[in-house]
């Protein structure tokens, strides 16, 4: 993975000391909280209901052991004695004091962990496949140019106050795991005539109040012109984004409101003058990077599908967890372990400072020492030998984190909500625990097949609730909270927005209309096919009869 | 009904309560009750100055009532302010549950529906 | 109000004439787009430095021709958020090759200053109690950047290559 030289390390360190500064000024009242808000916003400093909230990132989900060790004891130091992971693969903290951010940027900048631009109206982390580098159906590491574009984006001059916060995600297979199509700027690597790897340039895609699913700007970028064509794309945006109304204030918004043609014709004329100069990429410092990005010491074993199929016969929950949570790796002999943060009950997502030293160990014992984080809210191990497979799921299942649900309902994509969030309607958590805690048996999990169920607390939907099977969207009725459902949403290569089922119903009738809807689609499902090919087969009507009743009322 | 001002503390960031004597406190109990409308705001004007002076940030006027000798918000958002997030630590398969703690749960006056477990 | 150019605290040599109030007989005077399209032969004709400045919403392509008549383009910053001159400012120099005066008006925040510099502004009309002191902190805080623009400082990129 990418290690800081001097030069990284010394622009983090100088990040550091200089917002140490800005919140000496604060707190001696030299800036205002209107002037300060910014400030601490580039820094991913947020004030929550409780206390401020820090998001630090976790480049492209990429962490190594001492990184989640470092993660841990800011947990135990400085919070409550636990981390939140995100849907944009950062992590989160909940209960921080002003005073002691200063400190806490330290520490990370010391470890090669920053929260630099995790807010604000700038280019956010940049994400990616959680299983970059090891995947069998990736084409070549998409984290290469996150990486170059991660440098890129910090402290950018020109876009650091942009109409509005700015996505970038990058995926390197045809599978798409990093939700690219809902991104501002989304990337998926592919092949052109001649061979050669490029992207595929989506923008404007989105989610939130107005959301869009990206289009095409561009069929084929040269990975040396990565740089330049996203400089046109931002320039113009930040030019011609509209600044009347924060709500509006999106990429999506102008891309769609010109139309994409449009829109396209401006950043090519724009393109016209960077895609030649300083900023084209040169082969060797895409070479650089690479280097850090060199697959780890494999050592040349045989593939043991047979061997443990002997081992899942005698043991039906080491079999469970098998086919539920890991991955075929691209090398063999070798296996991708997903690491459940959703166990029944719990927060998703939520993590204790002392799992998360544990975690640290198992990657140092199992996986080369890194960690990576998904966007929906697991950790992975990528490169584990088939023949630990067994004792490793011990040691996770005696720390709970070997739930086999990956992908299954029960892991559910849930944001922090009322319960911590200040800009939420309604709570979201208690949703979570509330629908996984009945649904909790395994046997049942795995008949139901693939399903995702996503829930959000307000419009900001950083619970991604357009884009699951599923979606959940807490509202406010009457100062009452309410959630409101929609169907068939998808965030993949053939991604779609959820259509909404009906009015919002009481937090207590939630579980209850989950379940009628996957009863439905139990009734309705032709040889074994997923949820959602069921739902874009039949339509939402016998969903809609099936929670609200024949007597549907009107949307 | 009575109402109540409540704010976030700027040094840390906690919510806390103005209590009668111009002071901050961050627990709902020691909050100041408001009957009046015109005491209301010239207390609200108070919590501003505090603002100015970088004590507090965004001080707010919030409702109130008061159960069996308990004062509770009549918004969950407050509730939830005053008493801490609501997630639920009683379902089964829980295993070792976080400790979540506020300061003001500690003064025994009112946890909501908050359980906690000291495990880990 | 101070004027900080060049790295020192000066007096404005432009009246600011974008007001309500006749323009003053001579010397500089700073205009706004609108002033310069209606009466641009009687600007011209002052034979002093002219100075334009661009509100927020007004891309330096509006003036791209005429920039040899400027000795001083300001562009504002309605709202610190509102970070539309930072791209205008490089245009300015980086593509309409302009070499007067770049100054940064309206709710200038020191904390922007690295931004601004970068971008291209050479001067800040800035609020605050110790204005220069505040410019010279700020200058000190950062030495390392990624990104290439116009002004010349190496990116960390170019530094590793020499190598």
């Amino acid at each position: 993975m990418y290690r800081y030289d001097g030069f990284d390390a010394k622009f983090v360190a100088e990040r550091a000391a200089q917002f140490r500064r800005q919140v000496t000024r604060r707190l001696a009242g030299e800036l205002t909280e209107d002037q300060f808000r910014p400030l601490r916003l580039m820094n991913g400093l947020y004030l929550q209901l409780h206390a401020y909230m820090l998001r630090v990132n976790v480049p492209y989900g990429t962490l190594s052991s001492k990184q989640m060790r470092t993660f841990a004891h800011v947990a135990r130091t400085y919070d409550k004695g636990f981390g939140h992971f995100t849907t944009r693969q950062n992590i989160q903290y909940n209960w921080i004091k002003l005073e002691q951010a200063p400190d806490i940027i330290k520490e990370l900048a010391n470890a090669e962990i920053t929260s630099i631009q995790s807010s604000g109206n700038c280019i956010r982390n940049i994400t990616s496949d959680q299983y970059a580098g090891c995947a069998k159906d990736e084409l070549s590491d998409p984290r290469i140019y996150c990486e170059l574009l991660r440098q890129y984006s910090f402290l950018h001059p020109e876009f650091s106050y942009l109409p509005r916060k700015f996505k970038i995600a990058v995926t390197g297979s045809p599978n798409d795991r990093a939700a690219v199509a809902v991104h501002d700027i989304g990337l998926r690597m592919h092949r052109n005539e001649q061979d050669e790897i490029g992207f595929e340039v989506l923008v404007g895609g989105g989610l939130g109040r107005t959301p869009y699913i990206g289009q095409t700007i561009r069929n084929w970028l040269a990975p040396e012109d990565l740089l330049s064509y996203v400089e046109a794309i931002l320039r113009v945006y930040n030019m011609q984004g509209r600044r009347d109304n924060i709500h509006k204030a999106r990429i999506k918004i102008i891309v769609n409101q010109m139309g994409i043609d449009k829109y396209r014709e401006l950043v090519d004329k724009e393109w016209e003058f960077t895609k030649n100069g300083a900023l084209k990429v040169p082969d060797d410092e895409i070479e650089r990077i690479r280097a850090y990005f060199a697959p780890p010491a494999y050592e040349r074993l045989q593939d043991l599908t047979a061997e443990l199929a002997v081992a899942r016969k005698a043991d039906r929950a080491f079999d469970r967890w098998l086919r539920g949570n890991v991955i075929e790796h691209k090398v063999p002999g070798y296996a991708i372990v997903n690491v459940s943060l959703k166990a029944p009950g719990r927060v998703p997502g939520d993590i204790t400072a002392d799992k998360m030293d544990a975690v640290a160990d198992i990657a140092d014992k199992y996986s080369f020492g890194e960690i990576r984080v998904s966007h929906r809210q697991n950790l992975v191990l990528v490169d584990v030998k088939q023949s630990d497979l067994q004792q490793l799921w011990r040691e996770l299942f005696a720390l709970e984190l070997a739930t086999p649900n990956l992908g299954l309902l029960s892991d559910i994509i849930c944001c922090p909500g009322l319960d911590y969030c200040a800009l939420a309607n309604a709570r979201a958590i208690p949703i979570a625990q509330d629908i996984s805690h009945a649904f909790s048996d395994l046997d049942e999990l795995q008949r139901i097949g693939h399903f995702t169920i996503n829930i959000s607390g307000c419009m900001n939907a950083c619970g991604h609730h357009h884009v699951g099977h599923i979606g959940i969207l807490g509202v406010d009725k009457r100062g009452e909270e309410y959630f409101q459902l929609t169907l068939g949403g998808s965030s993949d290569q053939q991604a779609s927005l959820g259509d909404r089922l009906g009015p919002g119903l009481p937090q207590a009738e939630v579980p209850g209309a989950i379940r009628k809807i996957v009863d439905t689609f139990l009734k309705r499902r032709e040889h074994e096919e997923r949820f959602i090919d069921t739902y874009r087969r039949v339509g939402i009507e016998p969903f809609k009869e099936a929670v609200y009743g024949s007597e549907s009322q009107a949307a | 009904m009575s109402q109540m001002i409540i704010a976030n503390r700027l040094i840390d960031g906690l919510v806390v309560f103005l209590v009668s004597g111009g002071q901050w406190d961050t627990a709902i109990a020691q909050g100041a009750l408001i009957e009046e409308d015109s005491e209301a705001q010239r207390l609200l004007e108070v919590a501003k100055q505090d603002q100015a002076r970088c004590l507090v940030i965004d001080p707010i006027l919030i409702q109130v009532r008061v159960e069996n000798g308990q004062v509770r918000p009549t918004e969950i958002r407050e509730v939830i302010r005053a008493f801490g997030p609501t997630i639920r630590t009683d379902l089964e398969d829980m295993g070792p549950a976080v400790v979540i703690s506020r300061e003001a749960d500690r003064r025994a006056d009112g946890a909501g529906h908050l359980r906690r477990s000291t495990k880990e | 109000m101070a004027l900080i150019k060049d790295g020192k605290l000066v007096t404005d040599p432009f009246v600011d004439a974008s007001g309500p109030e006749a323009l003053p007989p001579t010397g500089p005077v700073l205009v706004t787009y609108d002033q310069w399209q209606a009466e641009r032969a009687a600007l011209l004709a002052r034979g002093t430095p002219l100075g334009i400045r661009l509100h927020s919403d007004q891309p330096p392509e509006l003036i791209a021709a005429d920039l040899r008549h400027f000795a001083l383009v300001a562009l504002e910053f309605p709202k610190f958020r509102d970070g539309r001159a930072y791209s205008y400012a490089r245009l300015l120099r980086e593509r309409y090759g302009f070499t007067g005066e770049l100054r940064a008006v309206g709710d200038v925040l020191l904390e922007q200053l690295f931004f601004m510099l970068r971008t291209g502004f050479d001067a800040f009309d800035v609020q605050g109690a110790d204005p220069l002191g505040s410019y010279r902190t700020a200058l000190g805080d950062l030495s390392v950047w990624y990104q290439p623009t116009g002004d010349g400082r190496p990116t960390a990129m170019q530094l590793r290559r020499k190598h």
